[in-house]
């Protein structure tokens, strides 16, 4: 799904209210059933960690750790795995994102459609139920663009996750389940 | 591994400059104190060492009010009975005033303190002896060891001739001239520079006091059987109205002004150790805000404020626990090598320096208590950062 429209019409504050990083000054965030406007700091940090992944537009990742503690990071913070299958899990997504021979390096070594494919990685190694991306090529030259959006797709189709996406390019995404459109501060049309 | 421990190690470890400070930090206060201590405890020691080998003895007896009379044989006598009285010697006290000739010029000094010592008891008992430097130790009448300061003022050497008066017990004058057997050249400043040394029967003889006795040193075989003395001379003269001090209770006027120098010292110490704290408070704020966006980046991947509060007291514990663990074995090594030397500043006071693994290891670990102490401050600010807001931080 995309959230498209012009600069200040309110799609980053909605993706960030979504993912339970603002709270909204009136109505609800339902997810899964769960009211997530009425819960705690911490209760919203649990729900963060087990089922929303982050993927921004600077990239956000911890430059002091490698590329793969930055994409184990979530899985040690739900702390239900073994280091061994954590280190394992890290791996794999970050083979199925094309970086499987970059995993020692530090993230400032990377490219920036490197270090936006480490962020997809890390925003799907925990399988969360619904994954954010904000203006996740916003950085990018137009073939890392390219690249990160395919991946993002191939991802979707094959592990199933919903994507919520807020861009300005839409026509780079091609064909998208939903788009909704909004104008200052307000669903304009879903298409 | 727990995710907060690797975020608080890499965190740390890629600030090298700031970890190292804030480790150097504790560690130099924790030095200070060490160093104090051994220092400072070595002065006390010394101090109370030489004063039993030259003032004291382990135990002193002398009268609650005037001196022996006639007494002291006996008493030496019954102090010998203990197994573990090594020696005791009687001492007597007086003031002198001296002059000495040297061609056409008179030099003179007054009121000095003279010690009237037995020749033969005495070396057995303190280290008094040990004391002359030239020369030799007063061994017969007639003979006097002149402290270095006394010399020097008399313009004496070996074998100058050197006039004595002082007083009787009736107040009357009396003039004696000794010849000066030694120069004595007392360690830490314990007051025989400015000191004469002469035969017990001198001091008896030319003040009039025949028989009197001022003080009875006694030397232990074992320092420990001090209380074990005091009580059973005290409870075999009771008549006697004895005044039994150990070496502690007589050097405790010495002793208390080297004591609140050493608290006060110790003081500046542990002030240094609050400073360092404050300079880690210091580095983990400027690490608290150079991580803001981090934190942020933490907080969105499900972080808890809990998690941040730990990831920064894991810091401050990592510090302590490195400093306190560097000051152990730095405080460790240099305290066994100033036990292993003879150490003293300049050619004063030898210090008895005494190594205490105890009191390194408790100083040395309470740099892991002010590390952690000096990271909650930071860990709680850091905490408060909201997500949204900490990721825009640049």
């Amino acid at each position: 799904m995309l959230i498209v429209g012009q600069s200040g019409s309110g799609k980053s504050t909605l993706l960030h209210m979504i993912g339970l990083l603002d709270k909204p000054s009136a109505g609800k965030i339902v997810i899964e059933g769960i009211d997530a406007t009425i819960l705690s700091d911490s209760d919203r940090s649990e729900v963060r960690r087990h089922k929303i992944g982050f993927i921004f537009q600077a990239f956000n990742l911890l430059s002091d750790l490698t590329v793969a503690e930055n994409v184990m990071l979530p899985l040690m913070m739900i702390g239900n795995d073994s280091s061994a299958s954590i280190r394992e899990k890290a791996e794999t997504i970050l083979g199925k994102v094309g970086l499987a021979n970059q995993v020692k390096k530090q993230v400032n070594q990377l490219s920036g459609g490197q270090m936006q494919r480490v962020a997809v990685a890390r925003a799907l190694v925990n399988r969360p139920s619904l994954v954010l991306g904000d203006e996740p090529t916003g950085n990018l030259d137009s073939k890392s663009s390219q690249d990160v959006i395919s991946l993002m797709k191939d991802l979707n189709r094959e592990l199933q996750q919903t994507f919520v996406i807020v861009t300005h390019a839409r026509d780079a995404f091609g064909k998208v389940d939903r788009t909704i459109v909004l104008k200052d501060g307000r669903i304009e049309g879903i298409e | 591994m727990d995710f907060r421990l690797v975020l608080a190690t890499k965190l740390l470890l890629k600030r090298k400059g700031n970890f190292i400070a804030s480790i150097s930090a504790l560690v130099i206060g924790v030095m200070v104190i060490l160093f104090n201590s051994l220092i400072f405890n070595g002065v006390a020691d010394g101090i109370l060492r030489d004063l039993a080998n030259y003032q004291f003895g382990d135990v002193l007896v002398s009268k609650n009010e005037g001196n022996f009379v006639g007494k002291d044989l006996q008493l030496i006598s019954y102090l010998q009975t203990f197994s573990y009285v090594e020696a005791a010697a009687p001492r007597l006290g007086s003031i002198a005033w001296m002059n000495s000739t040297e061609g056409s010029s008179k030099n003179e000094v007054d009121k000095v303190p003279v010690l009237g010592v037995d020749p033969l008891r005495d070396p057995k008992t303190s280290a008094l002896y040990a004391t002359v430097t030239q020369g030799s130790f007063v061994e017969s009448r007639g003979q006097i060891v002149l402290g270095s300061s006394v010399a020097s003022d008399l313009r004496a050497t070996i074998g100058t001739r050197v006039d004595l008066k002082m007083t009787t017990s009736v107040g009357e004058d009396a003039v004696k001239e000794f010849i000066v057997v030694g120069i004595s050249t007392s360690p830490g400043g314990l007051g025989f520079d400015n000191t004469a040394i002469m035969t017990i029967d001198d001091v008896r003889k030319i003040t009039g006091r025949e028989r009197e006795t001022g003080q009875i040193l006694v030397k232990l075989t074992d320092r420990s059987f001090q209380d074990d003395l005091k009580s059973r001379l005290g409870k075999a003269y009771a008549e006697e109205n004895l005044k039994i001090q150990t070496l502690e209770e007589a050097g405790e006027e010495t002793l208390a002004g080297i004591r609140s120098g050493i608290a006060f010292i110790n003081l500046v110490g542990y002030f240094g150790l609050l400073s360092a704290s404050f300079a880690i408070v210091t580095i983990m704020m400027l690490m608290v805000s150079s991580k803001t966006r981090d934190i942020g980046i933490i907080k969105s991947l499900g972080g808890k404020s809990s998690d941040v509060i730990l990831v920064f007291i894991l810091q401050g514990l990592i510090i302590g626990s490195i400093a306190a663990a560097s000051g152990f074995i730095v405080g460790s090594v240099v305290g066994l090598y100033l036990q292993s030397i003879e150490f003293s500043f300049g050619p004063g006071l030898v210090l008895e320096v005494t190594y205490d693994p105890i009191f390194t290891l408790t100083s040395s670990l309470f740099s892991i208590v002010l590390g952690t102490a000096a990271a909650v401050y930071p860990a709680l600010r850091a905490s408060k950062l909201q997500p949204i807001d900490a990721m825009q931080h640049v």
